[in-house]
């Protein structure tokens, strides 16, 4: 098979779909995971605690962002 | 709208979660009405869909276990990448319109509003700063 109908027949094959766990993985590496672990299991639901360690740049995100 | 019944996403999150180590809480539940949630709001409009999960699942986040911050931010990044964009918006921003969520100081309106303001096509670049006039002299 030449080169040309080669490169055609992988034009013309279906794309694959990504799997659940890849299409998710995707989304991870746009977030800084670890930090974000962290600030849920460190606030929970305390979002008034949350908000005032943004304010003064406590929070681990910024913490990690800030990180030479 | 997402391609995946929330069986495929609970399994996937659950295999995400021994990965990193934490715990994933696998609430079909939840999944289920976070999407039925964010495929209303999303009206069939795919640039809306990620806006409408993170709006959908934030106030879901803590069903899913120590991994549901993880997951709800993901998602509207991987929906967004799926669609041939991607999210320019920082995990700090994320989080502050999280909580505005949580205490429902922000309808979905605003909230499609700034994520349509942050949708990039996959490799375009972010528009340069305009450097300040110098007024110095």
């Amino acid at each position: 098979m030449s080169r040309t109908s080669v490169a055609r027949k992988l034009d013309e094959a279906p794309v694959a779909k990504p799997t659940a766990f890849e299409f998710l993985e995707r989304g991870m590496q746009r977030v800084d995971v670890e930090a974000l672990l962290k600030a849920g299991e460190h606030y929970g639901d305390n979002t008034d605690r949350e908000l005032a360690d943004l304010d003064s740049g406590k929070h681990p995100l910024q913490v990690r962002t800030q990180r030479p | 709208m997402i391609d995946f019944e929330a069986d495929e996403l609970l399994l996937a999150l659950a295999a995400h979660a021994r990965t990193l180590r934490t715990k994933a809480r696998l609430n079909r539940e939840a999944m289920l009405s976070g999407l039925a949630e964010a495929r209303a709001l999303s009206h069939g409009q795919p640039l809306d869909e990620p806006a409408a999960l993170f709006f959908a699942f934030a106030p879901r986040s803590s069903k899913f276990g120590p991994i549901g911050r993880v997951f709800v931010f993901s998602f509207a990044h991987a929906q967004a990448l799926a669609l041939g964009y991607s999210l320019d918006m920082s995990d700090v921003e994320l989080t502050i319109h999280e909580i505005r969520i949580l205490r429902g100081e922000i309808d979905f309106a605003e909230l499609r509003a700034w994520f349509a303001s942050r949708l990039r096509p996959i490799g375009e670049k972010r528009p340069p700063m305009k450097r300040p006039r110098d007024t110095t002299g």
